[in-house]
Parts: structure tokens; C-alpha cells; sequence
């Protein structure tokens, strides 16, 4: 071992970290080289010297606690904030997915249980007025009763153009005459408009839920993200 | 008086009081751990509170393996490890992992004569220190004033064990050299005094 080899070895023998060969070869080199012998002293008091740096603790600036404990209310009080965020938007997300989900399976199933709808869609742009209105006022005499009859009267009285125009509509279409209303709700014709709702509701609700869920989502994230203490 | 262990589980369930008792506790000696690190007392005090509140936020995967007081030893040194990555204030010399040419290793080319001038040791020391390349010093640090082993300073600076040898190796020599030189100046400059003093 040459004296550039064994000064390579000086710092891992001062730790201790040197193989039982490599601590030998070493030793049997420094006993022969006093110069080898001088520059461990050397490094040996230097490193004693940074390693008395550990005896030596300075004294933080006061603020240091105050700052550190205002920093983790903080952070305590924004993660306690997107917890209950997480689980409001959660929350409000799922109620609004199903009442979207709830008016699309309610109109889809009306399609269905009337098939007729299709055929009728030219009547839609018949007023609603004189959809509903129009064939309750025969229903009502027909059954006879005083107040009923009055109803009638005055309906009657108030709307002849309508219930006309309804007939003629019937008429038009080949409807029977003798109950108008009934055949029209049985045929599944529906009021101008539930068609247009049918289309943009549910999809407005299903991006209000969607934006819900993606906020919660976010706010679980954060939660997640700096999270220390328990809840 | 509650020990670490028992302060440590009631600040996992949200006992606030619990944890800057920690911190009253163990801030001397992240505080001080920073400065050998950073060598400016201000980015010590920052480092010391980043630190804090790393360990606060990471309470959850503390275990138990090791005692609070060396869990928290190693978050100081990542904080001031990633700190000493942006520090771009101070001049240095960047050593690589090859081998050193003379110049490097000559403490005249990097050490200015303010940091030998320093009267006391912990001064000098820490001049020296502060003299020395990112990567060098957190070995330096890490070893002699943190006391891990090797593994652990490999494992934390993510390299391998030959890179920490190396590095320890070469840093020592030149912490040497200046604090050589330093005793050699305090004595040239004492001497110097007394020559002084016997004119007067």
C-alpha cells in the first residue's frame, strides 16, 4: 500500500467502517510512513472538531414555536374544511344524480306505456288549454250532479270556441265523440312542453351533479393530501 | 412529564397541545441542525419550521421504528437537503464524482481570509462548513453532527455507499486543510499582536 492509497482509507478507519484486511494493511502502512502518520492526526482533529459541533445548541428565534403552531391550526382548520366540503358536495352530487336519474326512467317509462305518442305529435301544437280543459266539461255533466252541472254551465259558458275547436280537432283525427277526454289520456297524448323538458332537465341536472361530485372529489384530494392528525 | 412516545399519540388524534410540546421540546435541535446545514440563521429558522410542519403533516406514517427524535432528524436533513439544492446565494466550487484536481483541494482557492479570521472554533467550523458544495456539506453534516451511518446518508441522498465515502472522504481533507490553515493564521496573526504589543 502506497501513501495515496492509505490517505483514501483514512476517513472510513476514523469511522470504524473499514473491512479487518483493509484495517490491517493500513496500520502496518502507517507504522512504517510518519508522514501518513501526520496527516491522520490531522484529519482525526479536524473531524473531532466538527463532531464537538453537536455539544454546541443554538437558541431559536422566539417565533419560531409561535409560528410553527399557527401555521398547523391552519392547516388543522383547511383540513377540517374540505372533510365537510367533501362530504357536502358528495352529498348534494348522489341527490341530484338521482333525481335526474329518477325524471329520465319516469319519462322513458311513459314512452313506452304509450306507444301512440308518436302519432299524435301534431296535436302538440294544439295549446294546453284546450287539450285539458276541452274534454272535462262533458265528463262533468255526464255525471249528473248539481254542482257539476253548474261547472259545466259556466265552462261552457266562459269557453265555447275552445271545446268547439277541440271537437273539431277530434273530429279531424277520426276520435269518437262521445268522450273525447278519456281517449286522449288513454292514446297517452301529452301537454305542449313535457317534451322539451324531457330533453334538457335531466341533462342539466346530470351536469349539476357531475360538477357536485368533481368538487368532491377535489376536496377529498386536499383532504388526503394534508392530512396530519386524525379527523 | 410525558414522554415522546406518549406526546406522539395524542397528537395523532388531533391533541394540538401534544405537539408543540414536541416542538418546544426538539426546536433547539432542529434549529441548530439547519444552521450547520444552511450556515444563515434566517433559512435555519424557515427550514426548522418547514420541517415542523412536514412532521406534523406526516404524524400518520410514523410507526415507531425508530425514536421521534431521529425521525424528525431525518426530515430536517431532507428539508435542508432540498433547501441546499435552490441555494444559489453563497459562491461555491462544485466538486464532481471524479477525481479532484489540485485546485479544488487547495483551501487557498476557495477559502476567503474572513472565514479563517474567525476567533472562535464553532465560528471557524461552521465558515468552513459553509464553504463547502452542497452534497459535500450534507454528508458532512449528516455524519459527523447527525451521527447516521452510512447507509442511512446513502439511502437518504438516494446514491450509492462509494458516492458517500468518496464524498465524506474529500470533504474531510478539505475541512482539514482550511482548519490547518486557520489554526496557522490565528497563530501568525497572534503572533503578529505580540510583535505588535512589544513595539508599544
Amino acid at each position: 500500500m502506497n501513501c495515496q492509497e492509505a490517505q483514501d482509507l483514512f476517513s472510513p478507519y476514523l469511522d470504524g467502517e473499514l473491512k479487518p484486511r483493509q484495517k490491517r494493511e493500513l496500520e502496518d502502512h502507517i507504522n512504517r510512513c510518519r508522514q501518513c502518520v501526520e496527516d491522520l492526526t490531522s484529519l482525526h482533529l479536524a473531524v473531532a472538531a466538527i463532531r464537538s459541533l453537536q455539544e454546541t445548541e443554538l437558541f431559536p428565534p422566539p417565533q419560531l414555536k409561535a409560528r410553527v403552531c399557527g401555521r398547523i391550526k391552519a392547516i388543522t382548520r383547511y383540513r377540517r374544511l374540505s372533510l365537510y366540503l367533501t362530504w357536502a358536495a358528495g352529498a348534494v352530487a348522489v341527490l341530484l344524480l338521482t333525481v335526474a336519474l329518477n325524471i329520465t326512467f319516469s319519462q322513458e317509462s311513459q314512452v313506452q306505456s304509450r306507444p301512440g305518442v308518436q302519432e299524435h305529435t301534431p296535436l302538440q301544437a294544439v295549446p294546453p288549454h284546450e287539450e285539458v280543459m276541452a274534454p272535462q266539461a262533458p265528463q262533468v255533466m255526464k255525471q249528473g250532479s248539481k254542482v257539476a252541472g253548474d261547472l259545466g254551465a259556466v265552462q261552457k259558458s266562459e269557453a265555447p270556441p275552445r271545446s268547439q275547436d277541440a271537437k273539431a280537432v277530434q273530429e279531424k283525427r277520426g276520435a269518437p265523440k262521445g268522450q273525447p277526454g278519456e281517449q286522449r289520456l288513454q292514446s297517452g297524448v301529452l301537454p305542449v312542453g313535457v317534451p322539451a323538458r324531457k330533453s334538457s332537465q335531466p341533462t342539466l341536472i346530470f351536469a349539476l351533479s357531475l360538477f357536485f361530485l368533481v368538487l368532491a372529489f377535489l376536496s377529498w384530494f386536499w383532504w388526503r393530501r394534508i392530512r396530519g392528525f386524525g379527523p | 412529564m410525558l414522554n415522546d412516545e406518549e406526546l406522539v399519540a395524542q397528537s395523532k388524534v388531533g391533541n394540538l397541545e401534544a405537539f408543540s410540546e414536541l416542538v418546544e421540546r426538539y426546536q433547539k435541535l432542529v434549529y441548530t441542525i439547519a444552521y450547520r446545514f444552511l450556515g444563515d440563521y434566517e433559512d435555519a429558522c424557515d427550514a426548522a419550521q418547514e420541517a415542523f410542519v412536514r412532521a406534523f403533516t406526516r404524524l400518520h406514517t410514523f410507526k415507531g421504528d425508530c425514536s421521534f427524535k431521529t425521525w424528525l432528524c431525518h426530515i430536517v436533513a431532507n428539508v435542508c437537503r432540498d433547501e441546499l439544492r435552490r441555494y444559489k446565494r453563497h459562491p461555491q466550487v462544485f466538486w464532481d464524482d471524479g477525481p479532484v484536481a489540485e485546485t479544488d483541494l487547495n483551501p487557498q482557492f476557495i477559502l476567503p481570509e474572513e472565514a479563517l479570521a474567525a476567533k472562535e472554533d464553532e465560528i471557524l467550523l461552521q465558515n468552513l462548513l459553509n464553504c463547502l458544495p452542497p452534497e459535500f456539506r450534507a454528508v458532512v453534516v449528516m455524519r459527523d453532527i447527525q451521527g447516521f451511518s452510512y447507509e442511512e446518508i446513502a439511502s437518504q441522498l438516494g446514491c450509492s455507499l462509494g458516492t458517500v465515502k468518496s464524498r465524506l472522504n474529500r470533504a474531510r481533507k478539505y475541512l482539514k486543510e482550511g482548519y490547518l490553515r486557520a489554526r496557522e493564521f490565528a497563530s501568525g496573526a497572534g503572533v503578529a499582536a505580540a510583535g505588535k504589543g512589544e513595539e508599544i
